[in-house]
């Protein structure tokens, strides 16, 4: 595709964004993002998963609009309440509240504020221009890919996320396997033979996806709320006259914002939770290169630059798999291709092609979020912040029916209701002992793509290895999950003799 | 929770007993369900490499999630050990926990958590009886009650908002036919 082609699909893009029903539903996915990152406990996941039963409803161009502005938002507004009051809304906030609370402290919360939000806005832009350029370069690439490339690709999404998910990386992999096991419930993807149905009729049709999202997510989610009954906060939010930075503050934070930016794309587009590694990344390169890194952790403008672009870029970039291979390599790009899935939409390498409309509609719409994001986020900060203090006891029952008004009127089955309690209790278990929902989930979805690619190969291959060496991308990607599995488990090894080392000097 | 909390909370949450039994009860069911999933997927078959029936990619799952759970136990009892090792025991002969772990099960919170999913399974249950609206106020109530809301007007105001909402959303507007129930009642 040419350049002038990519900026005619993209004028159409925005053409068919000027529709009012899109225009509401982008405005009220970046209102709702913003409002779930504000408050801590309700990620995007969530929220999405809340809305993927009306998803059917509003058609698949609508979905992702509103996915992917629940997704901008969040990341947004997770930085408030990491700014304001040391708690972040959204994983991939924690690394700003390090210097973003510090300048709290000092009475520089507005210029915090502003420089997370400007940050985010330019890396985000950005991002949605490599987006525009890159996607359908990558989507010509992917088109020669085979079975024994989409099975490396979904292998090595997996065992990335279980290797950089917190906590250990054996539960981990027992979530993942979990997760491909409970999806194997129902017909056999290749023969449409059924397994595991017990005679019924109900798991003959396997477990329904959107019924697990919603409960190891949403009721899980609101179950924690009365387990860990927590006060409402009271948060002051600046006032429009302390958002201004300071020369310094501004001229320190425009090439962090730079870096982050350039860093958070890259690393979105590798499998695993790209937006909080890449803050964390960003905050070490900043920390590195600066002239004085004793000022990190006191409240340094970079501090907030850096990683605030770099999680904004790697949102962006994480639509790229998605998009061009039709693989979500993080558990909100599965939700969002459950959104399209509902909608009778596949993506995969001639998505761009097929559905030039809906991608390009997708990307008119990142950047409309992007400058609304910007506009709408200083100065409805106080708005959003009233929000935390909303009493968890009422925010229960809300979420619980949101739910199981979602489960029904997508299946029409109380079963699939049924499922879904089960699945939030189960949920809510599982994630008080640190294992990470996300990878199941993420298991969930990527089974049929690693059963029929992997029995495929081994079908062309007839068992032979030596097939693969002539699949150098798939041979590159095994290598490259092994690799990172390997230091991950010396990684843990290292990190529990450090935690013995703690607890021994604890104990004397 | 606070970056602070967090961070502090981390080497301590791992070695905890609480959290220890829980673990092992988790992976205990995992291992079981590993095995009676391994051995139907056996039965199912598993055809040749060139030629894989159903059962082989249920079979290759359910001996990886029984390997990997058994590692995760190992690494349990391993942490175990070393605590044992390096914490000082108190009068009882039980590991010394001046934190116990955020969450663990006590009885109020465990109380009011199971009266929440009862109230949520209301739905599943009743609600092609009473109705999908109706049941789903009654259930709100019961939920915001339980939840710690306090008094009964709050509850019920809630209920009734939320169903409100639900009808007028659902059956008004985008025309989703919700369980009538066997007494008509919506």
């Amino acid at each position: 595709m040419t350049f002038v082609e990519t900026l005619d699909n993209l004028a159409g893009g925005f053409a068919a964004l000027a529709d009012p029903t899109l225009i509401a539903v982008a405005i009220g996915g970046v209102l709702l993002g913003t409002l779930v990152g504000v408050l801590p406990g309700i990620g995007p996941i969530g929220a999405m998963a809340l809305l993927l039963g009306f998803t059917a409803e509003l058609g698949p161009t609508a979905s992702l609009v509103l996915f992917a502005g629940i997704y901008f938002g969040a990341v947004y507004g997770g930085s408030t309440t990491s700014i304001l009051i040391n708690v972040p809304g959204e994983a991939a906030s924690v690394v700003t509240a390090i210097d973003g609370y510090e300048m709290t402290k000092k009475g520089r919360s507005g210029a915090a504020m502003a420089i997370a939000a400007f940050s985010s806005f330019a890396a985000g832009t950005v991002a949605v221009i490599g987006l525009t350029l890159f996607a359908p370069w990558f989507s010509d690439f992917a088109v020669k890919l085979g079975p024994p490339e989409y099975m490396a690709l979904s292998l090595c999404g997996l065992l990335l996320l279980a290797a950089l998910a917190n906590g250990s990386t054996a539960k981990a992999v027992v979530m993942i396997w979990a997760g491909l096991l409970v999806a194997t419930v129902g017909a056999d993807p290749l023969t449409g033979s059924l397994r595991f149905d017990f005679g019924s009729m109900s798991l003959a049709q396997g477990f329904p996806f959107i019924a697990l999202v919603m409960g190891v997510f949403g009721v899980a989610e609101a179950l924690t709320l009365v387990f860990d009954k927590e006060a409402p906060t009271k948060v002051r939010a600046p006032r429009l006259r302390e958002l201004v930075p300071s020369k310094e503050e501004a001229r320190a934070s425009a090439p962090a914002a730079a870096r982050g930016g350039l860093l958070g794309f890259v690393l979105g587009m590798v499998p695993g939770p790209a937006p909080v590694l890449s803050t964390f990344a960003s905050y070490v390169l900043e920390k590195r290169i600066a002239k004085d890194p004793s000022a990190f952790g006191k409240g340094a403008p970079q501090g907030v630059a850096g990683p605030e672009a770099a999680n904004n870029a790697a949102v962006t970039a994480a639509f790229m798999p998605l998009m061009v291979l039709g693989i979500p390599f993080a558990p909100t790009m599965a939700m969002v291709l459950a959104a399209l899935l509902l909608n009778g939409i596949v993506p995969g390498p001639t998505f761009i092609n097929d559905e030039p409309e809906m991608f390009w509609t997708l990307i008119a719409s990142m950047y409309f979020g992007n400058i609304l994001l910007l506009a709408l986020s200083l100065p409805m900060a106080g708005f959003f912040t009233r929000f935390l203090s909303v009493p968890p006891e009422a925010m229960v029952p809300v979420i619980i029916s949101l739910c199981v008004v979602g489960v029904y009127a997508e299946s029409h089955s109380m079963f699939s209701v049924f499922v879904m309690l089960v699945a939030g209790v189960l949920g809510f278990v599982l994630r008080r002992s640190a294992f990470p929902m996300s990878v199941f989930v993420l298991a969930v979805v990527l089974q049929p793509t690693l059963e029929t690619s992997l029995r495929q190969t081994l079908s062309f291959s007839d068992g032979d290895p030596t097939y693969l060496l002539g699949r150098p991308v798939a041979i590159a990607l095994l290598a490259l999950a092994v690799l990172v599995v390997i230091f991950s488990i010396r990684g843990a090894r290292r990190l529990s003799a450090d935690e013995v080392v703690a607890v021994r000097s604890a104990g004397d | 929770m606070s970056v602070e909390a967090t961070e502090r909370e981390q080497p301590t949450m791992t070695t905890t007993r609480g959290h220890r039994r829980r673990d092992v009860v988790v992976l205990a069911v995992l291992l079981a369900v590993a095995i009676v999933l391994g051995y139907s997927s056996w039965e199912e078959g598993l055809g040749t490499v060139g030629e894989t029936g159903t059962g082989f990619f249920p079979f290759i799952a359910s001996l990886a999630l029984l390997l990997s759970s058994l590692v995760a136990l190992a690494e349990v009892f391993r942490d175990r050990s070393e605590v044992s090792a390096s914490v000082p025991e108190d009068e009882s002969g039980l590991l010394l926990d001046p934190s116990p772990p955020k969450g663990d099960l006590v009885t109020p919170e465990l109380l009011r958590l199971v009266g929440v999913v009862a109230c949520a399974l209301l739905m599943p249950l009743f609600a092609e009886i009473f109705g999908f609206v109706t049941t789903l106020t009654v259930s709100v109530v019961g939920m915001a009650k339980i939840a710690g809301l306090r008094g009964w007007w709050r509850p019920v105001a809630t209920g009734l908002i939320v169903g409100g909402l639900v009808w007028g959303l659902f059956v008004t507007w985008l025309h989703i036919p919700l369980p009538l129930g066997q007494f008509g009642l919506g």
